[in-house]
């Protein structure tokens, strides 16, 4: 008897709608970014809930007829706060900033006891892409990191920290985006700081201040 | 090598103010570039006082039969024609004296959120990012709220014309960005981190065109901050800074810190900011005598807007022309001090004639006939000499 129930809330669900992953860059680890806006190679149309039923008041007037239909998937990404920032450096790059601590101001007053969306701005980009620098470069310790980034060595590092710092594998315009970055930048003369500038800039991107 | 530390920020004479500074002073051009939508280098500075603005700081005398809101002889000033309390009359350099009007606002509106909501429209766009937008300039950022990141009622307008409003909420941060951090091995190096974040605004394209409503503050943010990293430097003085506005540290979460980096970003060439103040202090129920709202004006807003005011403002200052505008919701009413459907807004700077649109009656009622919101837009763009105005021919013509 107990199970009744059960299978008769699991056999609702299952019936009532079809749920769709709609960030399955994060969880099903393909090789398309879902989220990034390009075209899917699956032309199945995508199953979806029947949206926007009618709510009739007492005036006979439909409450949801002044609601616009949104795309599915599109604008839900929100910007990560600050307090998500240093587990997130921890799980990127395996170091979180000493001075992480003492920007949160950057990153937006917060009155105490109320929420607020984060929302990003040129200072708050710009004090990330700062410790995110400082973070890549105490990290790149490796050897080749001292060799000065190649089309080649760019592509292949570009492709790894950009799966491992947003979790997902990037497009080829995101990859190229990446390698441009890595190997345009001719006036450092530090190889070590070229990789940290493109590390920082990987982090700095909205594969991972947004989420 | 040098690592940076907050001491060491808050000692040293820096590197900074931003090219636009340098840009946008006579004489000491460093682009030579022409400036686009004023004569001289503008910025309008909006303080709004959160919850509505008494008339004793725009017209005091209309009290002065009656003694309402504790207005006496000896607690006015007359500034030349516009008396406002001597809380705030204070805090006005006398060099400022003949340069400071108010102007009325009859807009029929005393609820607290439809007011904070439209004050800050004209039209279907933001009004604050249209007269940004018509005032050029080569500034990186453009229109920035200081110590929020948002106009009244956190609005987040949308773009005019690609003028996006930035929140500056961290002075460390702010000055670092505009003027450039110390050198060290692990520290990121101005030209680069220009090109890093140009290289991560590529990386988010399809992102940012997938998410334009929820990410565009990153997309605008992004767009500043490039530009904002590619201005010239210019010299600036850390320690004069922070002592003229007593900052105790970098978080821009007290007016006196949202003033400082009201003159960071004036210095930097931003046409319009926002220091909104109060979150809800100057609804003022039951302040019959006007003691709150004094004691609030004396110790909350008059110290910082005088230094302000002295160093930015003054009349005598041939480099920009600053114009402050000091409002609120609305008026307060009488008896009670409630929500009046009306308010005028205290003008400064030196292109502004002394005179008053917006002086009320006993009863803080405005003159029939009195413009409504974008009255005070059209006024703030005609005061700002834009070559063309966006919101309309300025209906207070009297003042500026």
């Amino acid at each position: 008897m107990r199970s009744l129930p059960l299978a008769i809330a699991f056999t609702f669900l299952v019936t009532a709608c079809d749920y769709v992953d709609l960030d399955a860059e994060h969880t099903k680890g393909t090789s398309y970014a879902v989220d990034a806006g390009t075209s899917s190679p699956d032309p199945t149309p995508t199953v979806r809930c029947d949206e926007g039923a009618p709510h009739l008041g007492f005036g006979g007037t439909d409450f949801t007829a002044g609601r616009m239909a949104g795309a599915i998937g599109v604008d839900r990404r929100r910007v990560k706060p600050h307090a998500a920032l240093a587990s997130e450096f921890e799980r990127a790059l395996g170091k979180v900033p000493s001075d992480l601590g003492s920007s949160a101001a950057a990153f937006g007053v917060v009155p105490a006891r109320w929420y607020t969306e984060p929302t990003a701005g040129a200072v708050s980009l710009y004090t990330l892409y700062s410790l995110a620098f400082g973070a890549c470069y105490d990290t790149m310790t490796d050897a080749k990191y001292e060799q000065m980034p190649t089309a080649a060595s760019a592509a292949a590092e570009c492709a790894a920290l950009q799966r491992k710092i947003w979790q997902r594998t990037p497009t080829p315009d995101e990859a190229k985006a990446c390698v441009d970055g890595a190997v345009g930048s001719t006036d450092e003369s530090v190889a070590r700081r070229r990789w940290a500038h493109t590390c920082a800039s990987i982090m700095t991107a909205a594969g991972f201040t947004t989420y | 090598m040098d690592h940076f530390s907050r001491r060491r920020f808050l000692t040293a004479a820096c590197v900074g103010a931003g090219a636009a500074l340098g840009a946008r002073i006579p004489g000491r051009s460093l682009l030579g570039t022409a400036w686009a939508g004023t004569p001289e280098p503008t910025s309008v500075v909006c303080i709004f006082l959160n919850g509505g603005i008494n008339a004793i700081f725009t017209g005091a005398d209309a009290f002065s039969t009656s003694g309402a809101f504790g207005v006496t002889g000896s607690n006015t000033t007359n500034l030349g024609g516009v008396v406002v309390d001597k809380t705030l009359a204070d805090a006005i350099p006398q060099s400022l004296h003949p340069h400071v009007a108010t102007i009325g606002v009859r807009h029929g509106i005393s609820d607290h959120s439809v007011a904070q909501r439209s004050l800050f429209v004209v039209g279907s766009q933001s009004a604050p990012l249209a007269l940004a937008h018509a005032i050029g300039g080569d500034g990186a950022i453009k229109a920035a709220a200081v110590g929020s990141d948002a106009l009244p009622r956190g609005q987040r307008p949308a773009p005019v014309g690609g003028v996006s409003l930035q929140p500056i909420t961290d002075m460390k941060a702010t000055i670092e960005a505009i003027a450039g951090a110390p050198n060290a091995p692990d520290r990121a190096d101005r030209a680069g981190t220009a090109r890093g974040i140009a290289a991560a605004q590529a990386m988010s394209k399809d992102v940012l065109a997938k998410h334009p409503s929820s990410l565009a503050s990153v997309d605008q943010g992004l767009t500043s901050a490039i530009a904002t990293l590619s201005k010239p430097v210019q010299p600036f003085d850390v320690t004069e800074f922070n002592g003229a506005y007593t900052l105790k540290g970098t978080s821009v979460n007290t007016f006196a810190a949202r003033m400082a980096a009201a003159e960071l970003m004036v210095r930097s060439g931003t046409n319009f900011l926002i220091a909104e103040d109060g979150g809800g202090l100057w609804d003022t129920h039951g302040d019959m005598g006007g003691t709150s709202a004094r004691n609030m004006m004396r110790q909350r807003i008059a110290p910082a807007l005088n230094v302000f005011l002295s160093r930015v403002v003054a009349a005598n200052n041939p480099q920009r022309n600053v114009i402050v505008a000091i409002f609120g919701d609305f008026h307060r009413s009488l008896p009670f001090s409630d929500h009046q459907a009306g308010l005028a807004a205290l003008v400064i700077g030196k292109g502004i004639k002394n005179a008053t649109t917006g002086k009320t009656s006993d009863k803080v009622g405005l003159p029939a006939g009195t413009p409504s919101i974008p009255g005070l837009w059209q006024f703030l763009a005609a005061a700002a000499k834009v070559d063309a105005n966006p919101f309309g021919a300025n209906p207070h013509a009297v003042l500026a």
